[in-house]
């Protein structure tokens, strides 16, 4: 297939990176009936499904997936040969890759490829003649970050990572956001994000879902990054609130 | 998961499978019925249009009534269904959540942005030419110039609310956004969609529409039908600037059928000239004095003049090779002949 082929397979509209960071460091194991790690696949994949379901965003949104446990892991060839990164895959074509729970937590260095991933792409892609939209990077997690012997990082360790969120986030160069689970540091993750959080009790909550197909659509011209991320995080909001038209059944 | 709600004069309704959920609301199949059922919480406290406010009530009341006037009832009693127009009135959990049955125009339709897509057009409208295009274009132009003169603005005319068929019949969902004034008072449509939203109206969230910003939104339509998909702004910006978007673009004019230097060519887009001469003509007007003064744009009309001979087949040739390729008699030779040896096929012929 020729790269014009390939790129007018899914329309001429910009292209959406998505770039998952997700934790599969051994607390994912937790706990041994119900691991969180089921809950991050189910979660994904329900993601996956809802954005094929909708015609403009199937057409859109190219996914990369990066996990962390002790390393950080890029997964690539997630659908062959359909995009111009081999990081990167339509979410029309993507084939979800397996997670196993193990060792640390090198968050951090995750967030900080997710950081390089996105910029790539859009270099890539401006290169080609293609328009990209601000990448968007989601952090899945239940912890914190641990450094290379599993020590948790406090505050001051994040701050150096937090202030190069912060400024790529400034310059149009992503968009960050993180979603905690059970025993995830709320106060870290909004240090990272510039306190774009989202808490629940499960990773398959279906808010998660809302809330990064949300951050996925273009932004109209007269809004701010943190107004989008108010916007998104207010997607979760509503989803509880349209949630509770179920609480009636028969 | 099954949901009790109440319909005209106390009806008992059962909604079963949600079929769709975006930001505002819920829909519905309703057991034993063909109509769909869209619900929002109540949230009577939020005095704007948006839906759920203490004005939304008073909203559907209307088109509700209004949709059993001889302007508009055709547009949904007929088959094909062309307006998922509310036809009902429903409750549900004891008054806390509100709504109204419609049309499910999914019988008859697919989204208008799974035509915009290649990938999704091969699959879901196999075998189709540049001619449904046109249809389509037509239908669209019809549509928006009668609810126009019904008094209508569609306020959020985007390819998300729009559906068409293998014929290139045209429908319209979302009209409870709709914008119109009856009863001595106004309800706006504050709705927005990027690349959609008409330039006068960005960095403006209190002014409200008219028919000029529909028409800018019908043009971009109309030009992504025609345009195999792209949309009039898209494009990396040529002066280098970041591209920050399609409102971006369309606010520093940046449109390549008006100045092909403000914006880098989209790799395997189609050339300027598969469109007629003067269809071309309408969009440069719209998208170039047009952008900054409103009244300069086409209004639905105008299109529905200029698409009306070309929607019949007059003014198109076939190609000697490729039965699905169907052109403007303007061009000497298939100009989709032309895109495939550039890798893209736009109208490819329907497997066996």
């Amino acid at each position: 297939m020729s790269e014009n082929a390939a790129m007018h397979s899914f329309g001429y509209e910009s292209r959406r990176p998505l770039i998952l960071v997700l934790d599969t460091s051994g607390s994912m194991g937790r706990p041994a009936g119900s691991p969180r790690i089921g809950q991050l696949r189910g979660s994904v994949a329900n993601l996956v499904a809802f954005l094929r379901s909708n015609p403009g965003l199937r057409a859109q949104v190219d996914i990369a997936v990066l996990t962390f446990g002790s390393t950080v892991r890029e997964h690539t060839g997630l659908a062959a040969g359909r995009t111009l990164h081999e990081a990167f895959a339509p979410v029309s074509a993507i084939e979800l890759p397996e997670f196993a729970a193990e060792g640390r937590s090198a968050m951090l260095p995750a967030l900080r490829r997710a950081l390089e991933l996105g910029r790539e792409y859009r270099s890539v892609l401006d290169g080609h003649g293609i328009t990209c939209l601000t990448p968007i990077i989601w952090l899945l997690t239940d912890g914190a970050p641990t450094d290379a012997d599993g020590a948790l990082q406090d505050a001051r360790s994040c701050q150096p990572t937090a202030d190069l969120l912060s400024e790529a986030e400034r310059r149009g160069d992503c968009l960050v956001f993180a979603v905690g689970v059970a025993g995830a540091d709320e106060e870290l993750l909004g240090l990272l994000t510039s306190q774009a959080v989202l808490m629940v009790d499960r990773l398959d909550y279906p808010g998660v879902l809302y809330a990064i197909t949300a951050s996925t659509r273009e932004r109209a011209a007269d809004i701010t990054a943190a107004q989008v991320k108010r916007k998104v995080l207010d997607e979760d909001e509503k989803a509880r609130r349209l949630n509770l038209l179920d609480g009636e059944a028969l | 998961m099954v949901l009790r709600a109440t319909g005209a004069g106390g009806r008992a309704l059962v909604l079963t499978e949600r079929v769709d959920s975006g930001g505002e609301g819920v829909v519905y199949r309703v057991d034993g019925s063909r109509l769909l059922a869209k619900l929002v919480l109540s949230d009577p406290r939020a005095a704007g249009p948006q839906p759920g406010g203490a004005q939304y009530s008073r909203r559907l009341d209307l088109l509700v009534a209004t949709g059993r006037s001889p302007g508009i009832r055709p547009l949904h009693a007929a088959e094909p269904c062309r307006a998922a127009w509310p036809a009902e009135r429903i409750s549900a959990l004891r008054g806390s959540a509100e709504g109204f049955l419609m049309p499910d125009l999914g019988r008859w339709h697919r989204r208008m942005d799974s035509y915009l897509a290649g990938e999704q057009r091969r699959t879901g409208f196999p075998g189709s030419s540049w001619l449904l295009a046109v249809r389509a274009a037509h239908a669209l132009a019809e549509l928006t110039a009668g609810l126009h003169a019904a008094g209508y603005v569609i306020g959020d005319l985007n390819p998300a609310n729009l559906w068409m068929d293998g014929a290139g019949r045209v429908a319209v969902s979302d009209v409870d956004s709709f914008q119109f004034a009856a009863d001595g008072q106004f309800f706006a449509c504050a709705v927005r969609t990027p690349g959609y939203t008409a330039p006068e109206l960005l960095g403006a969230p209190g002014r409200h529409p008219d028919r000029s910003c529909d028409g800018f939104a019908l043009a971009v339509v109309l030009y992504r039908l025609l345009m195999c998909g792209l949309h009039p702004f898209q494009g990396v910006p040529g002066d280098g600037a970041r591209y920050l978007g399609l409102d971006d673009n369309v606010l520093h004019g940046r449109c390549r059928l008006v100045d092909p230097g403000l914006v880098r060519p989209t790799p395997g887009s189609a050339p300027h000239p598969v469109l007629p001469r003067g269809i071309r003509g309408l969009f440069r007007r719209c998208f170039g004095a047009g952008l900054g003064e409103p009244s300069a744009r086409p209004d639905a009309l105008e299109w529905v003049r200029a698409l009306t001979r070309y929607q019949g087949g007059e003014g198109l040739r076939n190609c000697a090779r490729v039965s699905t390729h169907i052109f403007t008699a303007e061009s000497p030779w298939c100009p989709w002949c032309d895109l495939i040896e550039q890798g893209v096929d736009c109208f490819p012929a329907a497997r066996a």
